[in-house]
């Protein structure tokens, strides 16, 4: 039905005006069942009575001007689904793009056919195509006139057309997206690379997968896909879901896999509108599947794709075969004979070593110095609450400050470290030990116990001694001489020494003591330790003893009950989670 | 696995020695999650204390907290949807029903609800009130007040003192003096307990 206002036609039985020279003029052509061009001075027959019944529409040669190729292919497939694509002439205008097709067809159909796929209705009038008036019986929009000097001739020429096929508009028009149910069974073009992990995950889908290598031409380049030139070789993966049990419905393939499919740059994946024809997942031609189907020649095989992969005529140089074979199969299922008595295999042992740890532990217990630092650490704790709690020991060019307890603070200089234990056992704040050790193997690997720390550093480790008399009080660093002590003693009590004194020594010397002053520091060999008398113990190494031997919560209650609750609530928290392969809090 | 006990120790020292937030973190992770929820509160870290709360069957304080102090009506509806035991709307109400009803009464205040709808919420925890009850939750009470202040409706808040002081909730009378006297630096004239206890 037409949708566009008609004209009013002219009075029944008026004749046209033969001269036909009117421009003006709209006459009315009716049927004319010859397919020849109409003359441009149709005469119409006398319309049909009103009360007779319905002739058949009068059919003439219409041809559709066509902006694009997928307009035109679009009407050709129109013109293919009415048995009428065979009659139909392509003609293609490469210099404007347009495209032409003409057909013989009932008039009213064929312009309404032509509107649909957005082409304009023309009439071939002698070597030119004349715009069709779109109304009535086939005419042209303005009868022929008498060309006069100066006014251009009506319409295009024909002979500057060239004949299109079918092919040719599907080339020109390319492919558009589509949007469509999940396909039961597709065929992806892969290079051998990638034909192992595509058909791995597809095995894990459950979905049946056979492989075949083909042979691809291009489709465009001499018009039929000739074989004369050499063309590529890919492998058609085919990929489908094998037959419910229940019946032969068989289930649409797993859209995730279908989109990761297309996603990946290295693959095409086709879905298969028949053997012969394989199309661009997600895309379509203006013609319907069949259609396309149809115009395969016989003996050929297409495969329509955007640009970015070509269309291609393929053929197949093996037999599908299952692809099962293609997946690599893992090293402990490898087929051997058994071996007997011999030894089972073993977990290979992986080097023990420091690595960073994704959480930072929050506490410092200890810090790594170097000998540039101790000058700093002097002014840094001087005054400071450290002061009286650390110790240092000295090592060769690396130097550890410790405390009982930990010593809980950051401090600017050096490489803090925190207690893993058993013993004092140290790693830096950040990492940790890689594979991960039980507190039982920490304890019997590194033997850090209260005479010995061991500090692990990625890729070494360092050992220092903190026993007695080799961890000094840190306060050691800037105490240096002291000044001279005068003992303000009575005469008497003096005499009396000397009277007592004289028994024994017969030249008693020195009444006051010797001056103060920083021990050296000693290499940790127990048979090279000085055997000068040791510092008076305090409840502090006592704690550090308590806490080197694993005893937290002993160590916690000295600290507890001499007024350091933080340090007490530390090793509290430290033996809560003494089990924890790590030792430390995260 | 963690001794607890030696971390409430550790708790315990830390709370000692003035660090409340790791105490906090001891004691939630033992599990005292209303300990950590009062250390939280005295810190100011309220929303940490409405975690603990939730996490301690207390979700209506956990709830007030969210929408009254941080202003987090979804958080709060949220928790309070975790209530396993919710008002049924048969037989005398239970203290934990009229939190529920003033907890969501708060936060359709937040969420811009129309006054009316939180009047009526009002309305029928103030029917409440009017009844004698021997155990009564002051908790409701100061959140209703609160809710009429935010409304920015005294009268509200004086029907609520006066269904407290009609239901003979103890020092109901002597809290809306003290209101009173805060909000408007004067003494209430207050009528008789006998008449306002017979509406």
């Amino acid at each position: 039905m037409a949708i566009f206002p008609r004209r009013r036609r002219s009075p029944e039985g008026s004749p046209p005006d033969p001269s036909g020279t009117a421009v003006g003029g709209i006459q009315e052509i009716h049927h004319r069942p010859d397919r020849k061009p109409p003359p441009a001075t149709a005469v119409a027959p006398p319309p049909a009575a009103a009360d007779q019944p319905p002739q058949p529409a009068p059919a003439s040669e219409l041809v559709g001007r066509f902006p694009s190729a997928a307009a035109a292919l679009a009407f050709n497939g129109e013109l293919i689904s009415l048995g009428l694509g065979e009659r139909a002439t392509i003609l293609h205008d490469s210099g404007a793009s347009t495209c032409w097709v003409a057909v013989v067809v009932p008039t009213p159909l064929g312009r309404e056919l032509i509107t649909t796929c957005g082409g304009r209705g023309y009439l071939r009038v002698g070597d030119r195509f004349v715009p069709e008036r779109g109304w009535g019986a086939a005419a042209p929009l303005r009868p022929a006139a008498k060309t006069w000097v100066g006014r251009p001739a009506d319409g295009e020429p024909v002979s500057g057309l060239r004949e299109a096929t079918p092919r040719d508009l599907i080339r020109l028009a390319g492919l558009h997206s589509v949007r469509e149910a999940s396909p039961t069974r597709v065929t992806v073009l892969s290079a051998g690379f990638g034909v192992g992990p595509l058909v791995r995950r597809t095995l894990e889908l459950g979905l049946r997968v056979t492989h075949r290598p083909v042979e691809l031409r291009p489709l465009f380049t001499d018009g039929a896909g000739s074989t004369d030139t050499a063309g590529s070789v890919l492998i058609a993966v085919e990929i489908s879901r094998p037959p419910a049990r229940s019946g032969d419905v068989t289930a649409s393939l797993p859209e995730s896999l279908l989109r990761a499919l297309d996603l990946d740059p290295q693959l095409l994946l086709c879905r298969m509108p028949g053997d012969e024809l394989l199309v661009q997942y997600g895309l379509g031609a203006a013609l319907a599947d069949g259609q396309l189907l149809d115009l395969v020649p016989p003996g050929r095989r297409w495969v329509l794709a955007d640009a970015v992969f070509g269309c291609a005529v393929f053929r197949d140089l093996a037999e599908p075969r299952d692809s099962t074979g293609l997946v690599r199969r893992h090293p402990i299922y490898e087929i051997a004979s058994p071996v007997l008595g011999g030894r089972p295999s073993t977990v290979e042992p992986v080097a023990v070593n420091v690595v960073a740890d994704r959480v930072e532990t929050s506490h410092v217990d200890a810090i790594l110095l170097e000998d540039d630092d101790l000058p700093l650490l002097s002014l840094l704790l001087q005054g400071h609450p450290l002061a009286e709690q650390a110790w240092i020991s000295f090592g060769r060019d690396r130097h550890l400050l410790f405390a009982a307890g930990g010593l809980l603070q950051r401090l600017p200089i050096g490489e803090p470290l925190y207690r893993m234990g058993p013993g004092a056992l140290y790693l830096p704040v950040g990492y940790r030990l890689s594979p991960v050790l039980p507190a039982a193997a920490r304890r019997e690997l590194f033997e850090a116990d209260g005479g010995h720390a061991v500090i692990l550093l990625p890729g070494r480790g360092l050992a220092f001694d903190v026993s007695e008399p080799s961890r000094e009080p840190v306060w050691t660093l800037w105490a240096g001489e002291l000044p001279e002590i005068d003992w303000q003693l009575p005469d008497e009590a003096v005499e009396r020494l000397e009277a007592v004194e004289a028994e024994f020594r017969p030249k008693p010397e020195a009444r006051r003591p010797a001056p103060r002053t920083p021990r050296p520091y000693t290499p940790p060999v127990a048979a090279a330790r000085p055997a000068e008398p040791v510092r008076a113990r305090t409840w502090r190494d006592e704690a550090w003893e308590h806490e080197t031997a694993g005893d937290l919560v002993a160590a916690a209650k000295l600290f507890e009950r001499h007024g350091e609750p933080v340090t007490a609530a530390h090793l509290y928290e430290a033996a809560a989670r003494a089990d924890r392969p790590t030792g430390a809090r995260r | 696995m963690v001794d607890a006990r030696l971390l409430e120790n550790a708790a315990r020292c830390y709370e000692r020695a003035n660090q409340p937030a790791e105490a906090a973190r001891c004691y939630r992770e033992i599990g005292a999650h209303r300990r950590s929820a009062e250390l939280h509160m005295r810190m100011g870290n309220l929303r940490e204390a409405a975690f603990d709360y939730a996490h301690s069957n207390q979700v209506h304080l956990a709830a007030w907290l969210l929408v009254h102090d941080c202003a987090d009506p979804v958080a709060a509806r949220a928790v309070l949807a975790k209530d396993a035991v919710a008002a049924t709307g048969a037989g005398p109400a239970r203290p934990a029903d009229l939190r529920r009803l003033a907890v969501t009464a708060r936060c359709a205040l937040a969420e811009r609800a129309p006054e009316a709808e939180v009047i009526a919420f009002l309305g029928e925890i103030c029917a409440d009130f009017r009844v004698f009850r021997p155990n009564h939750d002051g908790v409701v009470e100061t959140w209703c007040v609160e809710i009429a202040e935010v409304m920015r409706r005294d009268d509200q808040a004086q029907l609520i003192f006066a269904a407290a002081v009609s239901g003979r909730r103890r020092g109901a009378r002597e809290r809306w003096l003290a209101w009173g006297e805060k909000k408007f630096g004067m003494t209430l004239v207050l009528p008789d307990e006998e008449r306002t206890r017979n509406g």
